[in-house]
């Protein structure tokens, strides 16, 4: 038995602890990717729909110059989806904002976090937060629509204001003199 | 037997970890906003404390003592990191609302503290009822405020509306939610209360 | 001015302590006296200046997706983020055992004014909680990180002494038997973080 405060048993015990941690992790990790990824896909797509407020549509993803917009069609209807991502307090916060056809007035939106405070910042993914986007103009003042709901949560309110402000910013150019989207995009998979 | 009563006794109230000891302050005030996170929170970290105190307690003769915080700390961090992901892979919902907890639970210093002081010093068997019945007392004070912060921000217990609809200003009635409640700082107000009220009750805690 | 707005900005606006509340186990633990208040807010301040810029540049340059170009073309698609968390602890925990050697060795007196506070920060949340901010504000260069990590040490500092100064004037008060020492400082801190809610108004 070698002496248990030596340098070298130290040294040894903390390097095959640690590699064996990260190898198991790592090893973990890796072999679950790929489910890993086809769930973040599946919830990914129902937030689409939902922030549509489409449960069933197909939905494909198009783009143009870097910028991403998704398609949802059901039945006669198909409306577009703009994602948006930004900061809240402990870590990303993304949604999709979904637009009425021919028109710049929002539909619905959805969104969630990575890591917001429970019952604080979390709420910005139940269903009720999303749904205060709807009915509202796409422009600035479309940032402010959540701001009351998230007492309590001033950095992860702030995070959703600047992200929708962002997302505003970025794609009002694809609207025309008449204030309908324009979707001269191109088809860059199927969701 | 009694022992064992005797045990339980003083984990959950003599000496609890949040109101006597003043350990994992900060997790209560981050998941009291709803009964339902709290509920969630604490029996995560009961699961947490209660294996990495068996595990810690196992190879305890082994842990050199100059490393032994980064080694507690990792044997923490392990398990719940292992979890978060599995958890990802084959139950993704439930995960959505777990993985905000992981870094609570992996900073939340009641597991350190019981590492330190009893899995360090003790048989698996019993670090393990150690881990398992703190992590319950954790979870006790944790319902106790959720319940008052709940129930005075949101006029709910559980996610079930309590208050009825009609009562409040908006539907012409007198009620309106106490927004204090939802703010962290009302949290401590109300820790401060239970503290004074066990005190009251148990003359014998000491400081 | 940038990196006086993000150090003013961190001190009061975000403070750990007061307005995140991080931290809050040593807070209320270690402020009956000044001088232990004072001795674990100097490590705080230490232990924030070695660790969020250590932690920074391991972020960038070996956690984050694609970080590992800078090796070879062909890490290019590795991301190591899963780590971040356990990485993050193990360097502060290192750290910690790192900084009491050194000032056990050359500073004798600091560490025995420290005591048993160092050891003790390994498990203080404060000091991770800032690591994850910084990693979340996406800072770009060690100025800014530097600047964020004295404005937050000092503002943890900050906070527990007025605590402990607060906690030994209450000493002299007629307070209900039950609720001296442990409750009335829940509620003092309680009143306390009310109070720093007023600076979120404020906008840099």
């Amino acid at each position: 038995m070698m002496n248990k405060n030596g340098n070298l048993y130290t040294l040894l015990y903390a390097l095959i602890l640690a590699a064996f941690v990260a190898g198991v992790l790592a090893w973990v990790s890796t072999s679950l990717a790929p489910r890993r990824k086809a769930n973040e896909e599946a919830d990914k797509i129902a937030s689409i729909r939902s922030a549509a407020g489409m449960a069933e549509a197909s939905v494909d993803s198009l783009e143009r110059d870097g910028l991403k917009v998704f398609r949802t069609v059901e039945g006669e209807d198909t409306v577009y989806v703009l994602p948006c991502a930004g900061d809240g307090l402990w870590g990303l916060i993304w949604g999709y904002v979904a637009l009425e056809p021919d028109t710049c007035l929002v539909r619905g939106a959805s969104f969630s976090h990575k890591s917001e405070t429970p019952g604080l910042g979390g709420r910005i993914g139940d269903k009720a937060f999303g749904s205060l986007f709807g009915g509202r103009a796409f422009d600035s003042s479309l940032a402010g629509s959540g701001i009351d709901a998230l007492s309590g949560a001033t950095m992860t309110a702030r995070g959703v204001e600047k992200m929708i402000l962002q997302c505003v910013e970025k794609y009002v150019p694809c609207f025309d003199s008449t204030g309908r989207f324009v979707f001269d995009f191109e088809k860059d998979g199927q969701l | 037997m009694a022992n064992y009563k005797d045990t339980i006794r003083k984990s959950l109230l003599g000496s609890n970890p949040v109101t006597v000891l003043v350990l994992g302050i900060c997790s209560v005030l981050a998941v009291t906003v709803h009964m339902k996170e709290a509920l969630v929170m604490g029996i995560a970290v009961t699961l947490v404390s209660a294996l990495s105190n068996l595990v810690v307690s196992s190879i305890r003769k082994t842990i050199p003592a100059r490393i032994r915080i980064i080694v507690e700390l990792l044997v923490v961090s392990f398990f719940v990191i292992l979890a978060d992901q599995l958890m990802k892979a084959y139950a993704y919902p439930e995960s959505r609302n777990l993985s905000v907890y992981v870094g609570l639970i992996i900073t939340n210093c009641i597991i350190m503290g019981r590492l330190e002081s009893c899995a360090l010093s003790h048989k698996p068997v019993e670090a393990l009822a150690d881990g398992f019945l703190n992590g319950l007392g954790y979870a006790l004070v944790l319902l106790v405020v959720a319940f008052f912060r709940e129930f005075f921000g949101f006029g709910s217990i559980f996610g079930l509306q309590i208050v009825p609809q009609g009562w409040y200003y908006a539907a012409g009635g007198f009620y309106e939610n106490n927004g204090l409640f939802i703010l962290p700082p009302m949290a401590l107000i109300i820790i401060g209360y239970i503290v004074w009220l066990q005190r009251t009750l148990d003359k014998d805690i000491q400081e | 001015m940038e990196l006086l707005n993000i150090f003013f900005k961190s001190l009061f606006v975000e403070n750990l302590a007061l307005a995140f509340f991080l931290g809050m186990c040593s807070f209320i633990a270690v402020s009956k006296n000044m001088q232990t208040a004072r001795g674990l807010g100097f490590a705080v301040i230490i232990m924030l200046l070695v660790t969020i810029p250590l932690n920074w540049a391991i972020g960038r340059y070996l956690l984050a997706p694609g970080a590992l170009k800078w090796i070879s073309p062909a890490f290019a698609e590795v991301d190591l983020s899963f780590l971040t968390f356990i990485v993050f602890i193990a360097v502060i925990a290192a750290m910690t055992q790192v900084v009491e050697m050194v000032v056990e060795k050359y500073m004798p007196s600091l560490h025995l004014s420290l005591g048993i506070f160092l050891p003790l920060i390994a498990v203080n949340c404060a000091i991770l909680g800032a690591s994850l901010f910084m990693q979340e504000r996406a800072y770009t260069g060690l100025g800014q990180v530097l600047a964020y990590a004295a404005g937050s040490g000092l503002g943890w500092f900050l906070a527990i002494v007025s605590l402990a100064a607060i906690r030994e004037r209450l000493r002299y008060s007629d307070i209900p038997r039950g609720l001296q020492g442990m409750g009335i400082t829940f509620l003092v801190v309680g009143l306390m973080g009310l109070a720093f809610m007023g600076f979120m108004g404020i906008r840099f």
